[in-house]
């Protein structure tokens, strides 16, 4: 997994990458191959700037953004804009009727040329033949809704350009006998709600002032984020072979919430869905970011219901104690540190490779990567080298 | 411990909102009111540090405590005024990063805990820390980095110091998700702190004060 780190080796701007899906793929394409890795990072860790740009987001500031306000400089990477989207006193509304409240208060909120969607039509009119007869096209025909189907029509075609390059990188990988890492992805629902929703600070006092409807909100997510990432991984024809989700774990880490918040309002939704994949033979590859040194336990037991159906990519985790109480059922993936990467020195990155592996080889299902998404953007190259070649020189028992 | 300080300790908020309104009704001082939300702080600070609480409780003790000054805003001028400061603390995110929750809660866990805060805010160069620094003349720098991009932006900003040949007068904190030992070596800061009641451990360990 990667962000910028091939598009910082090729030369570019931040603001390049993520307006020039080809300079994108080509930086991948480029850098990549040479390392000899098992897996090679998607492109997707990188957005296309020019997608948000014709839907106004404004959950994100980024290099090269048209409204000033969300603009960075160019060689800035892309950064979240926590908010509270949705107001406290709004769960009744959104447990009420969540797709209309969504389409109708949120979606303007993260993106405002999609201001349009206010008006949409509301629950019982779509209930309702009669008033879907009318309805629908008295929308679509405003002229303000005309507008915006343009906006939305023109991030259309960059989202294309972007997905091709993608797909095209993928191939081309695929030829050169490199897997990408992942395709699909999903997300715990309690980070949907505590970035896109609620916000951090929202979401924890949601905890204590409104648990119960915070819980049902939770539920609320899973039948579809399941379903939703099923049927991504049926009509993917490019590198059908590849069942990995990659789920990126953010609010649940050490410190975050307490071991009893974790249990009851982080964990259940979470496993509920990587059952799911499992069921419709799907590997997920959730990736604790953080520590989650206290959750251990609660690792351990999901691991070993479900043995080897899954890998654990770890952070700031103790990968040892990980791997000693459940590296018999699950992958163990992890845990080179970002700050190693960037600071450190190559012989500093043989000696940190060589301890993981001999901690954690015993019995094979051991990966080395990044602690921190992978190879991080300011990774000096020799420390990378000197990670690869450590797997090689120690990897092999 | 009185009534009040573990009400707010144990974070009964609907119970602490009605003592506070109660004592102002009663005329009682507000600087005695404050000086026990202070010390319901430092213990809230220590239950972190036992992992007895996380953070959504310095949340919420966060939510409290905003109440509580809401409900004592008309006498709280004067209380401020007077109120007697442990020391200074200059904070911000450093240039790049546009990250703020960890730095929030860091600056009210100081505030809260008698320091005067100074946040410079997210995305601060180098030459404004510098500038402000010089103007404000705190005792601690508290910088804050979530993307591992801020590295060398922290790294740039204490070279900057030295330049100007403020180093030597301060003590410097980092924190951040990505942050960790080696980062305060190659950033030549003095410690870093991995939750907000570190940052408080810190502050009083440098400034004296507990």
């Amino acid at each position: 997994m990667s962000m910028f780190y091939h598009t910082e080796q090729a030369g570019y701007t931040k603001k390049e990458a993520m307006y020039e899906p080809q300079k994108l793929a080509d930086a991948g394409l480029k850098v990549y191959p040479p390392l000899n890795l098992d897996m090679v990072p998607p492109l997707l860790g990188v957005f296309p700037g020019a997608v948000m740009d014709h839907l106004g987001s404004q959950f994100f500031k980024w290099p090269g953004a048209e409204d000033p306000k969300c603009k960075l400089d160019d060689n800035l990477p892309f950064q979240w804009v926590e908010g509270e989207y949705m107001k406290e006193n709004e769960y009744e509304e959104i447990l009420t009727d969540p797709t209309g409240f969504l389409i109708r208060k949120i979606i303007p909120r993260h993106h405002k040329k999609l201001n349009g969607f206010m008006m949409f039509l509301g629950l019982s009119s779509l209930a309702n033949a009669y008033g879907t007869m009318i309805g629908i096209p008295a929308f679509f025909g405003m002229p303000s809704i005309q507008e915006m189907l343009k906006s939305i029509g023109q991030a259309a075609m960059k989202l294309f350009e972007y997905i091709k390059a993608s797909n095209q990188y993928t191939k081309q990988m695929k030829e050169l006998g490199f897997p990408v890492h992942f395709n699909l992805s999903v997300q715990a629902p309690y980070d949907i709600v505590s970035e896109s929703l609620r916000g951090m600070r929202g979401t924890m006092l949601d905890m204590y002032h409104h648990p119960e409807e915070l819980k049902a909100l939770l539920k609320l997510l899973v039948p579809d984020s399941l379903m939703s990432t099923v049927m991504r991984a049926k009509l993917n024809q490019i590198n059908p072979e590849n069942n990995l989700v990659f789920i990126p774990l953010h609010r649940g880490a050490d410190g975050f919430m307490s071991n009893e918040q974790f249990e009851e309002f982080y964990w259940p939704t979470l496993t509920a869905i990587m059952e799911g994949l499992i069921k419709n033979d799907l590997i997920p590859c959730p990736f604790f970011e953080g520590g989650y040194n206290d959750r251990l336990e609660y690792l351990g037991e999901f691991a070993k219901k479900y043995p080897g159906k899954m890998i654990y990519w770890f952070d700031k985790t103790d990968i040892f104690r990980a791997k000693e109480l459940f590296g018999d059922h699950v992958a163990i993936k992890g845990n080179v540190p970002g700050s190693l990467m960037a600071t450190g020195t190559p012989q500093q990155m043989e000696e940190y490779v060589k301890k993981i592996i001999e901690g954690c080889k015993e019995g094979g299902g051991f990966i080395v990567d990044g602690g921190v998404s992978g190879i991080i953007d300011e990774a000096k190259p020799e420390n990378i080298k000197a990670m690869i070649d450590a797997v090689f020189k120690y990897g092999k028992y | 411990m009185g009534e009040f300080i573990k009400k707010i300790v144990d974070l009964d908020e609907s119970a602490v909102i009605e003592m506070v309104k109660n004592k102002v009704e009663n005329n009682e001082d507000p600087l005695k009111i404050l000086d026990e939300v202070k010390e319901a702080m430092k213990q809230i600070g220590e239950k972190f540090q036992n992992k007895e609480y996380f953070l959504p409780d310095l949340i919420l003790s966060g939510e409290i405590l905003r109440q509580i000054l809401e409900i004592l805003e008309p006498k709280l001028k004067e209380v401020q005024a007077s109120e007697k400061k442990k020391g200074k603390v200059l904070l911000g995110t450093v240039a790049g990063d546009i990250h703020d929750i960890g730095k929030d809660v860091v600056k009210f866990m100081l505030d809260a805990n008698g320091f005067e805060v100074l946040d410079l805010g997210v995305d601060v160069p180098a030459n404004q820390f510098v500038e402000k620094v010089k103007e404000f003349k705190p005792q601690i720098l508290a910088l804050s980095g979530f993307l591992t991009l801020s590295f060398d932006s922290m790294k740039e900003t204490i070279e900057k110091l030295k330049d100007a040949g403020l180093r030597e007068s301060l003590k410097i904190m980092i924190g951040g998700g990505t942050v960790d030992d080696s980062i305060v070596e190659y950033v030549d800061a003095d410690a870093y702190g991995e939750s907000a009641v570190d940052a408080v451990n810190l502050a009083n360990k440098w400034v004296g004060g507990d």
